[in-house]
């Protein structure tokens, strides 16, 4: 399954704690590097419009958002080993 | 005795040619510093990718594991090309931009201390980390065991290398 790039990367800038390094092009490929909360570093890869749903949570994991896998990436929460979230209770 | 000390003679040489090609078969994740010039560094890079085909749209995901770069790619060709341009950056970004804080950290220093961070290993870890923490251009090969998470395919691996040149 596929994610919007351009939405993924604003929900990780809203969060407190990741901070925008730069953005450079390299042999034709646009990258963006992020630091983490725990100031480990993620490389987002912009060159496509759509990421997959392991390389999003994946991302996650680098910036040591892992807690949010649930919430943005539903179906993948239980391949990660974390419980899948978004889901409401019954009325 | 002298049959005894024959085999240990064997067995040690056995181990200092055998077991180093072997093991680099295995695992080709590495990074060589050679000094090429008096400021001059040859830079080889070693790196292997991990892809899963995922079902719809057949998008890949991909990892390179040492380096712990994920991505995404269209097609096998696409994959390739990432692959080289974001190892080849990641390198460029520790020799030449890193900062911590407002200061500098890129040279020697600044992927040096990257690489041990990511779990990077040179031979004579200690001595090689702190000859090239002080900026001295000495012979280096950091090699990496790390494997890739299991929800990608081991079996789908591609390796490949880099050669850069470096002025430090």
């Amino acid at each position: 399954m596929e994610y919007d790039i351009y939405l993924f990367c604003e929900i990780i800038e809203s969060i407190q704690g990741v901070s925008f390094l730069r953005q450079v092009v390299t042999d034709g490929v646009t990258e963006r590097y992020y630091q983490g909360i725990r100031g480990n570093l993620a490389i987002i890869d912009m060159d496509d419009d759509v990421i997959t749903h392991v390389t999003g949570c994946m991302h996650l994991i680098n910036l040591g958002l892992s807690h949010l896998i649930p919430s943005i990436f539903p179906d993948s929460a239980e391949t990660f080993g974390l419980k899948k979230g978004g889901e409401q209770p019954p009325n | 005795m002298l049959f005894g000390i024959g085999i240990e003679i064997v067995l040690t040489l056995f181990c200092y040619f055998i077991k180093p090609k072997t093991l680099e078969k295995i695992n080709p994740i590495f990074l060589c510093i050679e000094p090429t010039g008096k400021k001059q560094i040859s830079v080889s890079i070693g790196y292997s990718v991990y892809y899963n085909q995922e079902d719809e749209k057949n998008m890949m995901s991909c990892y390179i594991p040492g380096f712990n770069i994920s991505f995404s790619a269209k097609n096998a060709e696409a994959m390739d090309k990432k692959a080289k341009a974001l190892v080849h950056s990641f390198v460029d970004y520790f020799f030449i931009h890193a900062e911590e804080g407002k200061q500098p950290r890129g040279g020697l220093k600044g992927i040096t201390l990257e690489l041990h961070k990511l779990g990077f290993k040179a031979a004579n870890d200690m001595i090689t980390v702190k000859k090239l923490i002080n900026n001295e251009v000495v012979k280096a090969k950091f090699k990496s065991i790390e494997g890739a998470p299991s929800y990608y395919d081991t079996e789908s691996m591609k390796t490949n290398e880099l050669q850069m040149s470096v002025a430090v």
